[in-house]
């Protein structure tokens, strides 16, 4: 058994740690976000906006991933990271739905 | 600043054709085998890929000769096979990086799986826009056509929960990279982080799996619309 990692995270692990996090918010957000699109009239004024719902629906996840990314480095530099806090950001980033 | 291809180590260690980095450590048998079967496996989904595009253009011609099928002017986007070639690199990577991390890494092993990283990011977004782009211009007729065919489930299934599915794809391959690239040190040192991530890799080829199956049910449904019209 490896050495265990607690130690207070880089930048560079800050952003990494960020965008894991992001990710996860994101993808629970997708599927909420399409019933959401079917049941209000979000899914016509996207498709008015952006050409396609679709495309609306892409670039709505992007922003919030790049707002959510931003926001979360300073949340983590300077934090102590453990691999508990690891692990359970790596779990939870393959178990969103609908997987 | 290390190089990332030099042919002078190429002619030295004839074994770097394998891989398109070069690497401090010996390369050992295990990791040359390992090598081999995953190119074999490229070559196989490439030439798989191929034959689908040609079955696919050989029977939209001959459907395009019938005048009673009153379908006319149907083509196969030349950006199918590009976005299935993408997709299978995608799930490739994340098995190239599960194979690496197997046992506990080297530096070596390490510089690989950061290459195969990049690889999965920059194909699982490219295969994103490529994919996309195809489903906004040309799949709407294509649409039409597996609706009224004999399998409109593979839109209203299989399409629908693909083009769902795979929207998430690129921000956890994304976050996965710079995860492994931050913390390359701490995943040599550390069996528990290597271990989730080995899981990790494991969870994202089956779902990558699951998108290009989707994306065959699809096809096939396509297919057997104008076999069928």
């Amino acid at each position: 058994m490896g050495k265990s990692v607690e130690s207070r995270m880089e930048t560079k692990q800050a952003f990494a740690l960020a965008l894991l996090t992001s990710a996860i918010i994101v993808t629970l957000i997708n599927g909420p976000l399409t019933i959401v699109k079917e049941m209000t009239p979000l899914k016509a004024a996207l498709r008015t906006a952006f050409g396609h719902h679709w495309v609306g629906h892409g670039v709505i996840l992007f922003i919030v991933f790049l707002i959510l990314t931003i926001a979360l480095v300073s949340v983590y530099r300077g934090r102590t990271f453990t691999d508990r806090l690891f692990a359970r950001l790596g779990w939870l980033c393959c178990w969103p739905p609908p997987w | 600043m290390h190089k990332v291809f030099s042919f002078r180590r190429f002619k030295e260690h004839p074994s770097h054709m394998l891989f398109p980095i070069s690497w401090e450590a010996r390369v050992s048998r295990e990791d040359v085998r390992i090598c081999i079967h995953l190119h074999l496996i490229v070559v196989d989904v490439m030439l798989c890929n191929l034959k689908y595009c040609i079955t696919l253009k050989l029977l939209e011609q001959s459907i395009n000769l019938i005048p009673h099928v009153g379908v006319s002017k149907m083509s196969v986007s030349a950006l199918i096979p590009l976005h299935v070639a993408l997709g299978e690199l995608v799930a490739l990577s994340a098995l190239w990086m599960g194979v690496e991390l197997l046992e506990r890494p080297s530096e070596a092993r390490m510089k690989r799986v950061l290459a195969a990283a990049l690889i999965l990011a920059v194909t699982s977004w490219l295969s994103y826009i490529v994919g996309g782009h195809y489903y906004v211009v040309d799949y709407p007729s294509v649409r039409s056509v597996i609706v009224e065919g004999p399998m409109p489930w593979a839109h209203k299934v299989l399409m629908e929960a693909k083009e769902h599915i795979f929207l998430a794809g690129p921000y956890i391959a994304t976050a996965v990279t710079a995860v492994i690239y931050a913390f390359r040190r701490e995943l040599i040192a550390n069996e528990a982080l290597r271990r989730t991530l080995l899981i990790s890799f494991a969870i994202i080829f089956v779902g990558v799996a699951l998108v290009l199956g989707f994306g065959v049910g699809t096809s096939l449904g396509y297919r057997a619309a104008l076999a069928g019209g």
